[in-house]
């Protein structure tokens, strides 16, 4: 096991090592330069990109930059924070993205699993379809609408919680995103459960298990939900990394200065530092959650464990 | 699942306990009449009362779509700016206090001296006809979400039984390959296409492709994982059915349904998606409009003027919740375990 | 249902989990609250030469000082120095007042302004503003930005600790005004080069010399400031504390606002139309002009007539009152209203008058000649960038003209403003909706930019006589005359807009705001700095 998990984080390495070269290109191609401003002369402009090395050609940057990021330095930002450190930039808005995310991701699951075996115990009655309606609303409502009717409604009718993101006060300040973010995961997963799990309480193994007396309880919490994981676990990760970039517009409506903020200014003001650094970062995540996905799908199922020991 | 079960207590067995079961039945083979599979699956799927309600809200969308933008008086481009930001107003329903125009307690029609103005779904903040925009909207939507279902079949789900299946090198190289793609953020990818391509239709399926069908080869694997251990697919390959044979008749038809499910949700992924890239500068041409655009447009009023985004939620709701009905209904008809007779 | 009502039980337990932070703090005295004011787009920098963003002049203004100060009537007084004016105009001689300190001790001195002026043109700080020196006509500024020259052989000069020189090529009737701008702002030289890279990166890497210290700086988020009382005016200031907020949202900031949080901020489009009959609404006009530029070396915008039947069939009236109706005001020229006065304190644009007319019937005349020349069908792009204002504005225009002049058809391309930019520098595009934020408050600043051979002059006009009259008046013969200057100017203008129709404005732009009633001295400035330095609760 421990083999497989070290070859899988070498090849995540090259892969991310890859991603950082496809991003370049693309930002080689890319029309403009952060330095494209009225108000810049051209001598002003080839100084500002010898200052910055991008005046090398593609291959030395390229180079350069491999390096430096092994050093943990991710350059510095030419224009949305002049000159600044980018890691030390995106440190903290990475670490309050994440808390968001999760949070949302955690509460998302929970509610997400507990509607999806409801809904698929009670399959084809009522119940079933008012989970059905539920949550195909919640896909079919942007987050950030959510966002804003939970700003008017519980922040500001109610007054129950503060609407912007308070650093002092953390916790309430950001129980509103939380909330707003939960709700793509809570409908995904929970259709994806419902789903999921019919097929599995269809099979003939839960058949015998219903056979041999067992408590329906305990029939799903130890037979058919472990099965029902399986894919659930696959879809899990690549939503908290979405919850990460797609969490740009909520952090906009309760002001909360987390890397979506800082993404969305740094494309617009083609910032390319920073945009490759967090494109880097959202990467690495999201390698770092396919990695585990893989690792939890031999502990979920072993077959598959068994089946990769083959090959 | 809650069946009652006689306690018998073992040590007091009687005859009384035996029942004879089938008696006055005569027991003969039964013999189905033959009918082809698709026919077998219509069956299946016209007794599905959801699904059915799901394919005929589909039906009277899309009749909307087509004729909608003809019925309201407006044109979709039609910039009246003397009527801008209006709340809805219906004729006949606007007696029962409903749909009257009025917005905080005030009727806006009225104020404006627009006294025999109608915008069934209100205008927007140019002075647009909402309705007359939404389906119009819709129909660039549904194109859409064709599109994105098409691109998750065709290539994500064909990706990820392929890649499952092999498994080994072949799986290593498609999957990195699939992470490298996914692994740069959708958004970074969606905004750089943006500054290099044109608006309009082409661009917005050229995106898609490139970024919509990878969460879908991802499920597509996971299945393939899971199934391709079982028996009857070692059996196949005992009989010496060849690989893709077997992926494509054997395998692929125990999951299409669950990937159908899928696939639905891609559509509305795939309409916002479309919105951020008009954003962008890469999705619809105004004054062309999707629904995508129309809810991020109406986003912008959502405080003061909620009816602008209201009515196209509600519509894209209704096309995900039909939508969604028809693939369970779909799903159970192609689905073998499902069939009992 | 009983798995429900535990699921429901373990929500409630879960969010009073993450919900178990601190109560708010409670207001330190209703007399000195503190005052917070939303932003609506992130800081940029804090180094005053680099700074090229409303943000970052905003939070510069708060917490330094400049050698003048913009007083309520928007005229400059004195700040770090009083000044004395040679006849000639040519020398300006500024005297530092005594008590003028930085906030480490340090007295500020004479160098300091010759310091941070000299890097401001240096190339090496690459600062997008180093050609603003020329502007006001600073000795050698040009030759010095261009990197000819040296940048110690700029124009100015510290005869003692106490006395800052400043001299000019040609006389400038803005200079005491403009230089309220951060960019003009003191650098203490030794401060600056013990702190190296890390200069301006945060509170404790600035030091102050305004009328606010900088005591939080959460990153994009929350910017504190903090009375100074060693500022050298402090008495005029009662303000303990001033908040600075970025909340990119106005929807969340609107109710902010409604709750007391917020009690300064900018309202957007429809929001206007709601709040515009409350006590703490405010409207102000602003100098930026949004204007069409066609390039005119396209084949189809070369042409006179399609160019005059677009001018025409553009309701400017309508799109300022009813699409923006954030107090933008139609355009009459290039010039805004309230904005460049002459000597006597008339304003421009009373004198040049309107130079645009709305008349759909003329308009489809001169598209039936455009016509002829170039066809029946016309296609045009209309390039715009993806604001929510812009937007609008472009689908309006977009459908003013496509209904008036038959046979026409409007592409649009919409794209981010930087790449915009980007196309408009590069001459791609036919027709683009762009604007003019002036720096200074003068007709130069607008009318400098469609000269020949001017970088900004992305159309690529050529009028022989426009480039006549811009040079005599700014470096010819009239440039030390007031009044032949200002004349030369209006004629210009003429030119540009209602003969060779090179620029077809749309619009001036105003902005709206919502302050707390109670909160007094914002200043509404056209030009120069300091809108919020001196906000304070009413007695």
């Amino acid at each position: 096991m421990s083999k497989y998990v070290l070859k899988r984080l070498l090849i995540s390495i090259i892969t991310l090592i890859a991603i950082i070269f496809v991003l370049f290109i693309m930002l080689d191609l890319m029309p403009g330069s952060p330095f494209n401003d009225e108000k810049l002369s051209e001598a002003q402009k080839a100084i500002l990109l010898a200052k910055y090395g991008l005046d090398k050609p593609f291959y030395v940057r390229f180079g350069k930059y491999l390096v430096n990021v092994l050093k943990g330095d991710l350059g510095v930002s030419y224009t949305i924070n002049k000159n600044k450190a980018i890691a030390e930039m995106i440190a903290q808005p990475l670490k309050l993205s994440i808390k968001v995310g999760i949070q949302a991701m955690v509460i998302g699951s929970i509610i997400g699993l507990i509607f999806g075996i409801i809904a698929a115990l009670n399959h084809n009655t009522w119940i079933d379809s008012l989970f059905s309606v539920v949550s195909i609303v919640g896909v079919s409502v942007p987050s950030y609408v959510f966002a804003l009717l939970l700003a008017l409604f519980i922040g500001y009718k109610l007054n129950l919680v503060p609407i912007l993101y308070n650093a002092s006060d953390p916790g309430r300040s950001l129980i509103l995103p939380t909330i707003a973010l939960s709700m793509f995961p809570i409908a995904n997963i929970s259709r994806f459960t419902r789903s999921e799990m019919i097929d599995v309480l269809n099979s003939e193994y839960i058949l015998l298990v219903q056979a041999k007396g067992i408590k329906e309880k305990s029939m799903i919490i130890h037979h058919a939900l472990r099965n029902t994981m399986i894919p659930i676990v696959t879809v899990m990760g690549p939503l908290l990394v979405n919850l990460l970039t797609g969490s740009m517009v909520v952090e906009k409506v309760f002001a909360i200065p987390g890397i979506g903020q800082i993404m969305s200014q740094a494309i617009t003001n083609n910032d390319y530092n920073v945009v490759i650094a967090c494109a880097f970062v959202y990467s690495a995540l999201y390698i770092i959650m396919m990695l585990i996905v893989d690792i939890l799908y031999g502990i979920i199922d072993p077959r598959i464990r068994v089946a990769k020991g083959d090959s | 699942m809650d069946e009652e079960r006689t306690v018998i207590d073992p040590a007091n067995v009687s005859d009384k306990d035996f029942v004879f079961v089938q008696q006055g039945v005569k027991i003969m083979d039964e013999t189905y009449a033959s009918v082809s599979y698709m026919k077998d699956v219509w069956n299946h799927f016209r007794k599905n009362r959801g699904a059915v309600i799901g394919l005929v809200v589909i039906c009277l969308i899309i009749i909307m779509a087509i004729i909608g933008p003809m019925i309201s008086g407006y044109r979709y481009d039609e910039i009246i700016l003397t009527n801008q930001s209006l709340p809805p107003r219906i004729p006949l329903l606007e007696k029962l206090g409903i749909f009257n125009g009025s917005e905080r307690g005030r009727n806006v029609y009225f104020e404006r001296g627009l006294n025999d103005v109608y915008y069934w779904f209100g205008s927007d903040t140019n002075g647009r006809d909402l309705f007359t925009r939404i389906w119009m909207g819709t129909r660039v939507s549904l194109f859409i979400a064709l599109v994105a279902v098409v691109i998750d079949i065709v290539v994500g789900m064909s990706y990820g039984l392929i890649s499952g299946y092999f498994g080994g090198k072949v799986d290593m190289v498609m999957q990195r390959f699939a992470e490298i793609l996914n692994g740069v953020p959708t958004l970074v990818v969606v905004t750089l296409l943006g500054l290099v391509l044109p608006q309009g239709i082409p661009s917005i399926i050229f995106t898609l492709m490139i970024t919509g069908w990878i969460g879908m080869s991802r499920i597509a694997r996971a299945e393939v994982l899971k199934l391709k251990e079982n028996e009857y697919i070692l059996a196949s390959r005992t009989l010496g059915a060849k690989d893709f044979a077997i992926i494509f008749k054997d395998i692929m038809p125990n999951i299409f349904g669950q990937l159908i499910i899928m696939s639905m949700f891609s559509v509305p992924n795939a309409i916002f998606t479309e919105a951020f890239l008009s954003f962008v500068g890469l999705g619809i041409q105004p004054p062309q409009t999707s629904l995508g655009s129309l809810i991020s447009d109406g986003y912008k009023s959502l405080t003061i003027h909620p009816h602008m985004i209201m009515s196209s939620i509600i519509v894209l709701a209704l096309l995900m919740l039909s939508f969604n009905m028809l693939a369970d209904g779909i799903r159970d008809a192609f689905d073998p375990n499902q069939k009992k007779g | 249902m009983r798995r429900l009502k535990k699921a429901i039980c373990l929500l409630l337990a879960l969010f009073l989990l993450v919900g178990c932070g601190g109560q708010p703090e409670p207001d330190s005295g209703k007399t000195n609250k503190p005052i917070t004011i939303a932003l609506t787009a992130n800081l940029m920098t804090m180094d005053n030469s680099l700074a090229t963003d409303g943000a970052s002049f905003t939070l510069l203004a708060m917490c330094m000082s400049g050698l003048t100060q913009m007083k309520e009537d928007g005229t400059a007084q004195a700040d770090m120095a009083t000044w004395d004016i040679s006849n000639d105009g040519l020398t300006y001689t500024f005297h530092i007042v005594d008590g003028a300190k930085w906030s480490n001790g340090d007295p500020v001195t004479a160098q300091d302004f010759v310091f941070s002026w000299r890097r401001l043109v240096d190339p090496a700080t690459a600062s997008e503003y180093a050609f603003i020196l020329d502007t006001l006509h600073v000795v050698n500024a040009a030759e010095c930005a261009g990197g000819q020259l040296p940048a110690d052989q700029l124009g100015v000069e510290a005869p003692d600790e106490k006395t800052f020189v400043v001299h000019l090529s040609l006389p400038c009737d803005f200079l005491l005004t403009l230089i309220t701008m951060p960019l003009f702002y003191p650098i203490n030289q030794k401060f600056f080069e013990a702190e190296g890279d890390s200069y301006a990166q945060g509170i404790d890497h600035l030091l102050y010399n305004g009328a606010f210290t900088m005591t939080g700086w959460e990153e994009g988020s929350t910017y504190t400031f903090t009375k100074n009382p060693d500022y050298v005016h402090a008495d005029e200031f009662q303000q303990e504390t001033v908040i600075f907020r970025i909340v990119l949202e106005t929807q969340t900031a609107i109710l902010e606002y409604q709750q007391s949080n917020i009690n300064i901020l900018t309202l957007t489009g429809e929001m206007v139309d709601l709040y515009k009959s409350e006590a703490g609404f405010h409207n102000r006009l602003e100098g930026t002009m949004w204007y069409l530029l066609p390039m005119l070396e396209n084949e189809k915008m070369a042409n006179k007539d399609l160019r005059m039947a677009i001018s025409l069939a553009v309701d400017r009236e309508a799109i300022a009152k009813d699409v923006l109706k954030d107090g933008s005001r139609a355009a009459d020229g290039i010039i805004g209203h309230n904005f460049a006065f002459d000597q006597n304190g008339v304003d421009f644009r009373d004198t040049a008058g309107n130079l645009i007319e709305y008349d759909t019937a003329k308009a489809a005349e001169h598209f039936a000649k455009a016509k002829e020349a170039l066809g029946d069908k016309i296609t045009i792009n209309l390039y715009y960038e993806d604001s929510d204002s812009a937007k609008a504005v472009a689908e309006n225009i977009q459908q003013m003209l496509v209904t008036a002049l038959e046979g026409l058809e409007i592409t649009m391309t919409c794209k981010p403003k930087k790449t915009r930019v980007a196309d408009m520098l590069s001459n791609n595009f036919e027709l683009m909706l762009t604007r003019w934020g002036p720096d200074y408050a003068d007709p130069q600043t607008f009318l400098d930019l469609f000269t020949t051979g001017s970088s900004m002059n992305n159309g690529l006009y050529n009028g022989a006589a426009y480039d006549e009259l811009i040079f005599k008046g700014t470096r010819g013969e009239d440039a030390a005359d007031s009044a032949s200057r200002w004349q030369d100017m209006i004629d210009a203008e003429k030119i540009l807009i209602a003969e060779d129709f090179a620029i077809l404005p749309v619009y001036q732009y105003g902005s709206a705001m919502m302050i707390t009633p109670g909160v007094e001295g914002v200043l509404f400035l056209t030009t120069g700095s300091g809108t919020y330095r001196r906000v304070h609760w009413a007695e």
